[in-house]
């Protein structure tokens, strides 16, 4: 799938760091926005040196920060000094979204308050993504995905049945507070369509994590039941549950949602029909009758025959398993682009396919101030203002 | 003042599933007027448990309730030809239709792209399904529990030696509806600056678990390997996993070794502290056994909000792991009002999550969700057809 370009002209300064913030800035960039990452070779982004790597050394080893940042330019300045604040004046003139996702202190203390980005460019759309908050008692407290899961109270709500809470396999608040900016942004920048003006969001990633928990507080609210964690169950199908296949660490999942989905799978694993309230209350059994079945079965046979029946189930998949899935690769998921420093470089995302939209071909991530200076040509500066800059140690 | 700058978006919802319920909750919660329409016999997820109290009704289901909260709901029985050309009428009027049925399914309702892009060439087709719309697993059907493990988000999670674990609170879905979301409001966007055709969109539950499983991807993709289950723990960073404390439990996630001296500190185990072995993050995780045993002992003292406000005192990332019902409770969270109160007619007055995110320091207002066929008469009305019951078209029931 190439770069669809539902966002030509939509110009994005991604100032932001770690893996929420790019990841809004990714799909801003996928969706073909013209996307600017600035960063500071003088700290670096914690995505550059992160695993795996591509390449043996250096700022631009990292697979996965070429992901993040593919189809954006790269831009270094150091907001220290007062000519990279000028360039960053200049930038956000230039610009319809500033995304940044630092403590609420830090772009007020770089000259940058959401008053004066307004004043420099009334129509910007300005998404700033905390942790946990502009105001309130923990909001210079540090956030990762991790703690943010049990922050949110997504934490709870995993694990295995009757013990403790378990992290998920992912740090997935941050890719939850990455994708609700990029849909915060966009809808903000329809909002200004019809008023002309800029808009301030504020996108504390807590929240944005608290609001996927689902019916978990209506439960509490309602029924005072604390939900906790169930396993692979629901508190309503059964089964419901990931079942040991044949081979080596093989898995199959497997749903009965309604009566005649369980009328096709009950006799075969040698159990009668049975209403909802029965199969509720037999799960234990039911579960257990139905792995003694799945395990004789390698998962991708039992899976196509229960789609026969009407029964919901699939493979448990892994990453690698999904590198080579013949499904994703007829969908066009997975995209080798070139890349400066790492060769040819598969690539997984975006989860879309558009029709009858312009695409046009992906770019690598930029290498570390890659573009500096063609943007600051495009800003405006000439090259002996560019040399004043660089000497004052602002495109660092 | 409410922030809605969806409003005048109209969308249309044929969402079965939880991932085109969200996504329609989200578009309604920014401003959008997005009308459910449920067959005679209401939406499934009318009939899915937990109810209010313990007796189904089809308007006290807790995920209904949640998960179409901001509609208003249109009665149409797509079985009949007269609801198709009911649907027909309804979909020349909105901005996006909005489905998540797989494609054999859809086709036989009239939902052919190439049909609706020539007859509405203003529409956006947004069909989120759970293996997308082309490719040979395109009609497969599943949920939560089998997208996240065909998107690779189950595999990562749990014990090695057990079963992998599906992630707590139908979190495929909601991946799934935060992507649609996203590429609905973009080609919006396209639509509206170009004044040219809609598109149609294909978004694939599958991908998106797919998408957010991190660097998972990347390893498998440059390494040829796939992280195995870790059992909870972070793959990189240590301390990083859920520890059992006094009356709860906390979460952590170090990077450095200053981090991981502040953690025995934290609990007062000087001599820990000390610890060679915590200089270096590979030697860490290589001690991870022990050391997390001394670290479980001494977290054992001390309760979740005390070393949640001490541990962030000395640089720890560290999280209190809220349960619901502390989550009511949590002070930032109260100081932003984040959670909204409901009225329902039915199901009571209660508290429900706010929203993601705020524009100009507003928040969005979430109305309830609709009773079955509430708002028939008023949404056939608007499209010019006959809400009179008398000469109301048959296949139409409100």
């Amino acid at each position: 799938m190439k770069r669809v370009l539902l966002l030509g002209g939509i110009r994005v300064i991604d100032f932001s760091t770690a893996y929420a913030g790019p990841y809004a800035g990714k799909l801003l960039a996928d969706l073909g926005a013209a996307v600017i990452h600035v960063e500071t070779g003088d700290r670096l982004d914690i995505m550059r040196e992160y695993p795996p790597h591509g390449a043996a050394d250096g700022p631009d080893r990292s697979a996965i920060f070429a992901s993040l940042h593919r189809n954006k330019r790269g831009l270094t300045l150091n907001l220290k000094t007062a000519g990279a604040r000028g360039v960053m004046e200049r930038l956000v003139a230039a610009s319809d979204v500033l995304l940044e996702n630092f403590t609420p202190r830090v772009l007020p203390s770089l000259g940058f308050p959401w008053a004066r980005l307004q004043t420099l460019n009334p129509r910007l759309v300005y998404c700033a993504m905390p942790g946990f908050g502009a105001s309130g008692p923990h909001r210079e407290y540090r956030s990762y995905g991790p703690t943010l899961e049990g922050q949110s109270g997504l934490a709870s709500l995993t694990g295995y049945e009757g013990e403790a809470p378990l992290r998920m396999g992912c740090s997935y608040p941050d890719m939850v507070g990455g994708v609700t900016g990029a849909f915060a942004i966009l809808a903000a920048l329809r909002e200004r369509t019809r008023t002309g003006r800029g808009a301030l969001i504020e996108l504390p990633q807590q929240q944005a994590a608290a609001a996927l928990t689902g019916i978990a507080v209506s439960e509490w609210s309602l029924n005072g039941r604390v939900m906790g964690r169930l396993g692979n169950a629901h508190p309503w199908f059964v089964p419901h549950g990931i079942y040991r296949s044949a081979g080596h660490d093989r898995w199959i999942a497997i749903v009965v949602r309604d009566d005649p989905a369980w009328a096709q799978l009950a006799p075969l694993v040698g159990l009668p029909a049975m209403s909802r309230a029965e199969r509720q209350r037999r799960r234990a059994e039911i579960d257990a009758r139905i792995e003694a079945w799945t395990a004789e079965h390698e998962p991708e046979a039992l899976s196509r025959r229960l789609h026969g029946l009407g029964v919901e189930a699939y493979p448990v998949r892994t990453a690698l398993e999904l590198a080579r899935d013949p499904h994703l690769a007829a969908r066009g998921f997975i995209e080798t682009i070139p890349h400066p420093t790492l060769g040819p470089l598969p690539y997984a995302g975006p989860p879309w396919r558009v029709t009858r939209a312009e695409t046009a071909p992906h770019t690598a991530a930029p290498r570390l101030g890659e573009h500096t200076e063609v943007i600051l040509g495009e800003l405006g500066y000439g090259q002996g203002e560019m040399d004043a800059l660089r000497a004052e140690g602002a495109l660092r | 003042m409410t922030a809605r700058p969806l409003q005048g978006l109209r969308v249309l919802d044929l969402s079965r599933e939880l991932r085109g319920a969200y996504c329609g909750r989200l578009l309604a919660e920014y401003g959008a007027d997005v009308v459910v329409v449920e067959p005679p016999e209401g939406n499934p997820w009318r009939g899915v448990g937990p109810f209010v109290g313990e007796t189904p009704h089809p308007e006290k289901s807790l995920f209904f309730l949640h998960y179409y909260a901001g509609r208003r709901s249109v009665v149409v029985d797509l079985e009949t030809p007269q609801g198709r050309r009911v649907l027909d009428a309804l979909t020349a009027t909105v901005d996006v239709l909005l489905h998540d049925l797989p494609p054999g399914r859809a086709s036989a309702l009239g939902l052919e792209p190439d049909r609706l892009a020539e007859s509405h060439p203003r529409l956006i087709l947004a069909a989120v399904t759970a293996f997308g719309e082309v490719g040979p697993e395109r009609a497969v059907i599943g949920g939560d529990l089998v997208v996240t493990a065909a998107g690779g988000l189950a595999a990562l999670t749990g014990d090695p030696t057990r079963a992998p674990l599906r992630p707590g609170g139908d979190q495929g879905e909601h991946i799934t509806a935060l992507h649609a979301a996203v590429v609905i409001v973009a080609a919006v966007l396209a639509r509206d600056a170009s004044a040219t055709t809609g598109v149609h969109l294909d978004v694939s539950a599958q991908e998106s678990v797919a998408s957010v499983l991190e660097n998972a991807m990347e390893f498998a993709l440059l390494e040829n390997r796939t992280i195995p289950r870790q059992n909870g723990r972070h793959p990189i960073s240590w301390p990083g996993r859920v520890f059992p404390c006094d009356g709860g439990f906390v979460v952590m996630s170090c990077g450095s070794a200053a981090q991981a001296r502040a953690c025995f500190s934290l609990v007062g185990d000087a001599v820990t502290a000390a610890d060679p072995v915590l200089e270096d993050r590979d030697v860490r995780r290589a001690h991870a056994d022990r050391l997390e045993a001394r670290l479980i002992e001494g977290l054992g003292r001390f309760g979740p909000e005390d070393l949640f406000h001490r541990g962030q005192d000395l640089g720890i990332p560290i999280g209190v792991v809220h349960t619901p019902r502390s989550l009511l409770d949590d002070p930032q969270l109260v100081a932003d009002r984040f959670f909204r109160a409901m009225e329902h007619p039915d199901a009571g007055d209660y508290t429900d999550l706010g929203p993601p995110f705020r524009i100009d320091a507003t928040a969005p207002h979430l109305t309830r969700a609709p009773r079955l066929g509430e708002h028939s008469r008023a949404v056939l009305s608007e499209v010019g057809l006959d809400a009179d019951g008398r000469q109301e078209p048959a296949g139409v029931a409100h």
